[in-house]
């Protein structure tokens, strides 16, 4: 701890990983920290990839720029991240020009800047992969002791990364659609309680949940909702037996 | 239970309903699949695919379905997506 002083402290590493609602935030917060623990006089652009088996792959970047350097990566399923991820080892590319085989990379990487890459792997469970990586503009941003204490740095994170895939299993649903279907879950329960009170067919409710939305000037979802909460309020086919 | 059927014979008349909703939509600038979660929240019970092709006017909707994905055009321009 004295001699490397880029390691987070455990306490700083639970905080995270309780204050953070969901996977993605968490990780995002732990690249935040790498980034800041780890950049010296210039910054470094750090990401961290995590992969598992069921469900999607997970990246966070502490920079816009980081996000894109990674992505690219996934385009062509390959790159220095996916090696340290994939093969669990570390790659430094020291000089991103000079270096033949990662040519292709330097070439689709070349609008931002960057001179060197460290990619290296985080220890997790089996079952999920992950690694660090970090991206500068500066070269000679690796040495030997700087690789020594970013690889250290990516171990010390491996534990709270773990507990954190535990904490919150892979969620196949991206927020939007998981609103959407809380969202149809009170709609189809409102149109329940309007077939019911009416006997009438599930179109004819729908129908009429959606007169009410226009004719009060209110979203759909939210006359679904007083439905439910007020059961008085359930609208009712006026004149009674068109349907 | 719904029909499910692929629209009603109102040619003419559903005609100009698909063009304002395309119209609408592209206006919108939002996202088809943006879109289609959104009317699936309310209720809509087309594919996104079958959205689709009514949006590019390719397809016929039966009424209440029209009225849903113009309604969930609406609600998401209110207030953004």
């Amino acid at each position: 701890m004295a001699e490397n002083d880029a390691l987070p402290t455990a306490e700083q590493l639970q905080d995270l990983l309780l204050e953070s609602p969901g996977f993605t935030e968490f990780l995002l917060g732990l690249t935040a920290i790498s980034a800041s623990l780890l950049g010296g006089e210039t910054p470094l652009l750090c990401a961290i990839t995590v992969e598992r088996e069921t469900g999607p792959v997970t990246v966070a970047s502490s920079t816009e720029t980081a996000r894109s350097l990674d992505e690219r990566q996934y385009a062509f399923d390959d790159g220095p991240c996916l090696t340290a991820l994939r093969e669990q080892r570390t790659v430094l590319i020291r000089d991103l020009q000079a270096d033949e085989s990662w040519a292709w990379y330097a070439g689709a990487v070349a609008d931002e800047g960057i001179r060197t890459i460290l990619a290296v792997p985080i220890p997790t469970d089996t079952g999920s992969r992950s690694a660090l990586n970090c991206y500068s503009t500066q070269l000679n941003t690796f040495g030997p002791e700087t690789v020594a204490d970013i690889e250290e740095h990516a171990a010390s994170l491996s534990r709270i990364l773990r507990l954190a895939i535990r904490v919150h299993p892979s969620d196949p649903y991206p927020e939007h659609l998981r609103s959407a279907l809380r969202s149809r879950a009170v709609v189809d329960s409102a149109v329940a309680l309007i077939m019911a009170q009416n006997r009438c067919s599930h179109e004819a409710a729908v129908k009429l949940l959606h007169l009410a939305s226009r004719s009060n000037n209110r979203r759909l979802h939210d006359i679904a909702e007083d439905i439910l909460h007020h059961a008085s309020n359930i609208p009712v086919i006026a004149g009674g037996g068109e349907k | 239970m719904d029909d499910g059927g692929l629209g009603t014979p109102q040619p003419a008349f559903e005609a100009d309903r698909r063009k304002v909703a395309a119209a609408q939509f592209q206006k919108a600038n939002i996202s088809l699949p943006g879109l289609w979660t959104y009317y699936y929240g309310i209720g809509g019970n087309v594919d996104q695919l079958g959205v689709d092709a009514y949006l590019h006017e390719l397809m016929e909707l039966p009424p209440l379905q029209m009225d849903l994905i113009q309604t969930a055009i609406q609600e998401i321009t209110a207030d953004g997506p």
